[in-house]
């Protein structure tokens, strides 16, 4: 193997261990909060091998006017929640907050009809043949644990009952 | 193989070429090989079939396996298929060992998305494919080849297509990219012309000309793909080439602009009428995103559809001859066949109004055959002057 190529394959490997870093650090340095999941709209969206999640924070959290806008920008958008079980929002914004005590900021997108999602923990992978009954458990009954770091940045770590 | 070469040495030890003594040592060396080959193969059946058992094994038992498992399982059949591809090459067997590496190339692909799977991580948006790009493009550097850059183009369109907010982040609209008036759609022509530019400034380095031939390849089909099926009908002009002219499609469009530029200034064009060509074909692709309204202006009526249509049928006709002067068979090919298609897709397009459906089948196969002789022939002609 010449030099290049060991060089290459040395990439390889880093890349592969740099995918592993951004979800490692927020789980390890981040905090842990519950958000209701949502059903997705319109249509079940069961993949394979993962499910689809919105969250009920998100639902009709703009105006149809502001999501627009800010689907036009693509700019993210910045939630506040608070750390209880399950969050209640607090805030919406297009600057990254500092979160209060009690309180943690995630990444949000706006699907411009006034839906904000967040493309970070929007899918989760689960055993074969288990997506059907997790997407139908949707909604109040089904919380989301969810380990976001300071820059808001999130993982979606597993699925609970409320 | 083996029936042509006995068939040889027997021709030549008639002619007095070889005596029968070597005639047999050659016959003896090809049976050693052949033997060996047999057990080679052997191997190989063993190899794949015990990789296959491998795969099922751990496809069954995927999801008990917790994250340092999957990791280490993902990251030792990385490694496997690198000690493989080192070993093929030991053995003096480029082409294979290429296969293998690009092999090597798509694993690390299914590992970047079967890692960020492990944390629920989702990389289906740009970072994912941005970095097998990356990986293969380094790696195509490495060993100088091809079949990397052919990978690794795709991978940056659809990177490129991804990238920016706004679009692309939720699972039911991942390919507006590509559908969409904000995405790279209505674009794609022009991006080809930035992939052909490419391709003709990596012809001047000797170190980057291993890219040339898979960036013109892609650039051609992005290029000519779109506009052969706009031709179809005025509204597929429409949904093709209507365009919103986002920041992003600016940026997109300002750098295939520069790579243009430099492409013009100090490409390596192999005729005179390269450089006219890519200039004017440039030309039209822009000229084609001209909005009336709110459609493409080849759109507003019959009569400028016409006269677009018959501006790309200009266009391959200009390519064919173009490749025939830089006796570039690729382009030749492309243009041909551009040519072709266009001619079938409107011979189905008007007949189907104007004629009984069984005869435009009937008129349909009579023009596709014979258009396959008239075209082959000119290739071959076109070809076999330009000394290919």
């Amino acid at each position: 193997m010449t030099r290049g190529t060991q060089a290459a394959v040395g990439l390889h490997l880093a890349i592969m261990v740099a995918v592993l870093v951004p979800p490692l650090v927020v789980r390890a340095t981040g905090t842990t909060i519950y958000l209701e999941t949502a059903p997705v709209d319109p249509r079940a969206l069961f993949r394979g091998d993962y499910v689809i999640l919105g969250y009920g924070i998100g639902r009709d959290a703009l105006t149809p006017e502001e999501g627009e806008a800010a689907r036009e920008t693509g700019r993210p958008i910045y939630v506040t929640v608070t750390t209880e079980r399950p969050g209640r929002l607090v805030a919406l914004g297009s600057e990254r907050p500092q979160p209060r005590p009690g309180e943690a900021c995630l990444i949000g997108r706006s699907r411009g009809d006034g839906t904000v999602d967040f493309p970070q923990i929007a899918q989760y992978f689960v055993p074969e043949g288990e997506g059907r009954l997790i997407e139908q458990q949707r909604g109040e009954d089904l919380l989301a644990r969810v380990v976001v770091s300071a820059t808001c940045n999130a993982v979606l770590t597993g699925l609970e009952g409320r | 193989m083996r029936r042509s070469v006995m068939r040889a040495l027997d021709h030549w030890q008639r002619e007095g070429l070889l005596t029968s003594r070597h005639a047999e040592e050659l016959r003896a060396s090809l049976d050693a090989e052949h033997a060996d080959r047999a057990i080679r193969a052997f191997a190989a059946i063993g190899a794949v079939l015990a990789g296959l058992g491998v795969m099922l094994f751990v496809g069954s038992n995927w999801s008990t396996m917790g994250p340092v498992a999957r990791g280490a399982v993902l990251l030792g059949t990385y490694g496997a298929v690198v000690v493989g591809a080192m070993a093929v090459e030991r053995r003096g067997l480029p082409w294979v060992a290429e296969a293998a590496w690009l092999l090597t190339t798509l694993v690390l692909g299914a590992n970047i998305f079967l890692l960020a799977q492990i944390f629920n991580h989702s990389l289906t948006y740009w970072p994912g494919p941005f970095w097998w790009m990356v990986g293969a493009l380094a790696l195509g550097l490495a060993r100088q080849s091809a079949w990397q850059v052919a990978l690794a183009v795709p991978l940056g369109v659809l990177a490129l297509g991804w990238f920016g907010g706004g679009t692309g982040w939720f699972f039911d609209d991942q390919a507006e990219f590509l559908f969409s008036s904000r995405g790279l759609r209505p674009i794609l022509p022009l991006v080809g012309v930035g992939l052909v530019s490419l391709s003709l400034l990596a012809r001047n380095t000797a170190r980057w000309q291993f890219a040339s031939t898979a960036c013109f390849g892609w650039g051609l089909a992005l290029a000519t793909l779109p506009l052969l099926i706009s031709t179809a009908h005025r509204e597929v002009v429409r949904a093709t080439f209507s365009i919103d002219l986002t920041l992003k499609q600016g940026v997109v469009l300002g750098v295939v602009a520069a790579v243009l530029g430099a492409a013009l200034a100090w490409g390596r064009f192999d005729s005179r009428e390269g450089r006219p060509l890519l200039a004017g074909a440039t030309g039209f692709f822009a000229l084609v995103l001209v909005q009336i309204g709110d459609r493409p202006w080849m759109a507003s009526d019959m009569a400028t559809f016409m006269v677009y249509v018959g501006m790309i049928f200009a266009l391959a006709l200009t390519a064919v001859w173009v490749g025939a002067r830089a006796q570039n068979a690729r382009l030749v090919n492309v243009g041909l066949a551009s040519a072709g298609v266009l001619i079938v897709i409107q011979y189905f397009g008007w007949s189907i109004q104007m004629l009984d459906r069984s005869l435009v089948f009937v008129g349909g196969g009579l023009l596709l055959l014979g258009l396959s002789v008239v075209l082959e022939r000119k290739r071959r002609a076109l070809l076999a002057a330009a000394g290919h």
